[in-house]
This record gives C-alpha cells, sequence and structure tokens, in this order.
C-alpha cells in the first residue's frame, strides 16, 4: 500500500515533467532558431514594398519564360512515359522503356555498369534513320561473349528500330524489338519507344530540341 | 546554469520580441527570395525539387519547367522556421532500402525463360525520410488505405507526437535550429517521388 502511494506519486511527479517539458518543446520549439540569411533579411528590407512588388513580377516572368515556346522532350524514367510538349501543352505522349536499374560486373576487372537512364537536361544531338548499333564491351560481357578485337563485328543492324535520336554519352531515343516489354524498366538506359511513337517523336523532335529526364 | 539561462533568455525574448512575421513586406520579401533561388537553380541542368507547402503541392523542375507535380494531402511543420534557401538533398532513407539487381553473365543466353529483373517504381518505399542541409528533416508518408497503412500512420504520428517537442526543446538549449516536416502524398506519388529524389540533388522548402 506504501510503496503504491510513493508509486504514484512519483508516476504523477514524472507524467507533470513530461508535460511541461511537452509544452516547452511546443511553445518555443516553434519560434526556434531560424536559418537565418541575415545578409539577404537585410537586403530585401531596404527595398520598399512597391519596388518589391515590381521586382518579383519581374522574377516570375523571368521564370514562365524559361519554358520553351518551342517542341521539347519530357521522359518520366519511373513511369515509364514520354511526353512531346510545347510550352506547357502536351502534344504527343507515348509509353516506353527505360532503365532497369541493374548491375553488370566486369568478372575480368573492375569495371562496373549501373543502367541507369541519366537524368537532367540534355538535347538531341544526332538523328538517324535505320541505325546500327554499336555493341559496346559490356553488351558482350552480359551475354557472355568474348569482346571481339574487330570492330566490325560489334555491329549489329535491326535492333534500334526504325530511328534513332543520340542526346550524348551513347544514350539514344530509339525503337524496340521488345515492344511488349514497353512501360517496363529493361533497357540498359536507352529510351525504347514503340514504332508509331518513335516516328511521331523524330518527326518533331529537331537537332538541339531539349530533353528533360526525371 | 547556461541551459536555464537560456531558458530564461528564450521566453524574455518571446514576450517582449516584435512580430514581424505575417506582415505584406515579409510577405513579397519571402516570394522574392523564392523566385531568386529557384532561379538560381534553373541555370543549371540538374533536376531539383521545390516542397510548395503553402500551395499543397511537391514540384520536380529542371530549368524552371514543372516536370511533374504532386499534390500534397496533408502536412504538419514542427520547429524553426526554414529560410528560403535551395537546400542539398543529404540523404533519403527508408527501413527497407530497395535493392538493385545484379546480372549474371551470361545467363539471358542461357536460360531460356531468363526474364528481366527490373528496378521499377513499384519497388520503391512509400514511406522514408529525406534529410537536407542544415539538418531539416521531411518525412513522406502515404495517405491512409487500410488497416495495416492506417494502424501504421497512426503509430508514427503518435511517436512523432511525443517525441518532436522534447526534440525541440534539447534543440532549443543547443543553440541549434530544427525543423521536422511531416508529408502525406498518394501512394504512388510518395513511391514515384522516392524514385525521382536523388541524394545531392537541391530542393527548396517554402512554408506557410
Amino acid at each position: 500500500m506504501f510503496k503504491t502511494g510513493i508509486f504514484l506519486k512519483i508516476f504523477i511527479i514524472l507524467f507533470i515533467m513530461f508535460l511541461t517539458l511537452e509544452s516547452a518543446g511546443y511553445y518555443i520549439g516553434n519560434r526556434n532558431i531560424p536559418y537565418s540569411d541575415k545578409a539577404a533579411e537585410t537586403k530585401y528590407r531596404k527595398i520598399s514594398l512597391d519596388a518589391l512588388k515590381a521586382r518579383n513580377s519581374v522574377l516570375r516572368q523571368k521564370l514562365k519564360n524559361l519554358t520553351p515556346d518551342r517542341i521539347y522532350i519530357v521522359i518520366d524514367t519511373g513511369m515509364n512515359k514520354l511526353y512531346l510538349k510545347k510550352g506547357s501543352a502536351v502534344i504527343h505522349e507515348a509509353v516506353i522503356s527505360c532503365g532497369s536499374g541493374n548491375i553488370l560486373k566486369d568478372p575480368s576487372g573492375n569495371r562496373q555498369w549501373v543502367f541507369d537512364t541519366p537524368t537532367g537536361e540534355y538535347m538531341v544531338k544526332s538523328k538517324s534513320i535505320a541505325p546500327a548499333w554499336t555493341k559496346p564491351d559490356w553488351a558482350f560481357i552480359e551475354e557472355g561473349e568474348e569482346i571481339p578485337k574487330d570492330p566490325r563485328k560489334r555491329i549489329e543492324k535491326g535492333v534500334l528500330g526504325e530511328y534513332a535520336l543520340g542526346f550524348g554519352n551513347g544514350y539514344f531515343i530509339h525503337g524496340t524489338l521488345y515492344t511488349r516489354m514497353l512501360g517496363r524498366n529493361v533497357s540498359h538506359g536507352c529510351i525504347r519507344v514503340g514504332d508509331k511513337d518513335l516516328k511521331t517523336v523524330f518527326t518533331a523532335a529537331g537537332i538541339g530540341t531539349r530533353i528533360y529526364i526525371f | 546554469m547556461i541551459i536555464i539561462l537560456r531558458l530564461i533568455f528564450f521566453f524574455i525574448a518571446l514576450i517582449a520580441g516584435p512580430a514581424f512575421a505575417g506582415d505584406d513586406k515579409e510577405i513579397y520579401i519571402r516570394e522574392s527570395r523564392l523566385l531568386e533561388e529557384e532561379l538560381k537553380l534553373s541555370r543549371k541542368p540538374d533536376i531539383y525539387f521545390i516542397f510548395n507547402l503553402k500551395g499543397k503541392m511537391v514540384y520536380i523542375k529542371s530549368r524552371g519547367i514543372s516536370l511533374k507535380e504532386l499534390p500534397i494531402k496533408d502536412f504538419n511543420f514542427w520547429g524553426s522556421p526554414v529560410s528560403v534557401s535551395a537546400y542539398r538533398v543529404r540523404e533519403k532513407s527508408t527501413f527497407i532500402e530497395p535493392e538493385r539487381e545484379m546480372i549474371k553473365p551470361g545467363e539471358s543466353k542461357k536460360n531460356e525463360k531468363y526474364k528481366v529483373d527490373a528496378f521499377e517504381v513499384t519497388d520503391m518505399p512509400s514511406r522514408y525520410t529525406v534529410i537536407l542541409d542544415g539538418g531539416i528533416a521531411i518525412y513522406i508518408k502515404p495517405l491512409t488505405e487500410g488497416i495495416f497503412s492506417g494502424i501504421s500512420n497512426f503509430s508514427f504520428s503518435s511517436v512523432r507526437f511525443l517525441t518532436r517537442p522534447i526534440l525541440m526543446l534539447w534543440n532549443v538549449l543547443k543553440g541549434k535550429p530544427y525543423t521536422a516536416i511531416d508529408i502525406v502524398l498518394d501512394k504512388n506519388d510518395a513511391m514515384a517521388f522516392y524514385w525521382s529524389l536523388s541524394e545531392n540533388s537541391n530542393a527548396i522548402v517554402n512554408t506557410p
């Protein structure tokens, strides 16, 4: 009985202490030390309200002007979707295949490849009809074959579809033989597009067309 | 003793300090800084992210172009006010990290039934933490769907409601800023965001 009383008292004291800490945390914590940038704050405080409004309007316009009024391509690697856009309007939408994200290690060396589609801003650097694929080393390693010394043995025709748009570092937007895999992440980093959609993209995009990949 | 003095100082500062927040100029200063920071980010060809808590939207952007918009279903903000700056994504962490498959050389030729194991958006977690430079922690969780998700969301929220004030107080006493933001997204959006978010990319947080 005596012990229960003490236990209860301790419990109540601890509970009150906890509640006090919680309340203090709620009260003080929300007005805690800000991530202040005093130099910037001072700079802005000197500007009048009207000037600030005008400045914001200019900045907003600057940002808005960044959206290209010419055709550009947006690639959603997660959803495996390609959007052909002009301004904020979507002109064409296609189901694609992006990088599988799988890893390949060279058993005879220290090389390693991660088959991700690169993200960021790119531009169309080359356009080709009936492209031939120059198989890189990883293609032979993946298939368990020896890497040929003769560069002619690296050429493979017909696997990239009817068109290819290169955007640097060996990455292309191209066709595919594996159309049933469209919508899944199965490529080695390139962007595989179905025949019909590829023709639309190839016709609409020119050299210099921006590509935004995320 | 120093801790007690700090505590007293804070109470005095809170009572005596002028309330700047909420005035017109403050809103425009914030907007101006937000636009300037975004313009700075748009000069680089990288993907960046904007957590617009005020407009309840997460934007995936590049060069000022909005590539994807993910509606925020709900959010909770705890701790220090976040200044309008670009913060580097230091880390994204989750309980079980999605794993990439290792390709075994020659397997695709040997095995006729071989199929590619893709690392896809459906493999991504919907519950994870994004840590920004400066220690800002953003907790992403999915909208409650079903019993398991409901229990999980309830228990996480309960623990956070109990621990956050203590952490806030602790950081005040240490003189460090502390911010924790809980963001609820649609489950698919949460997974898609984890997919797109890469460490070392930049993010701006616009708080209400």
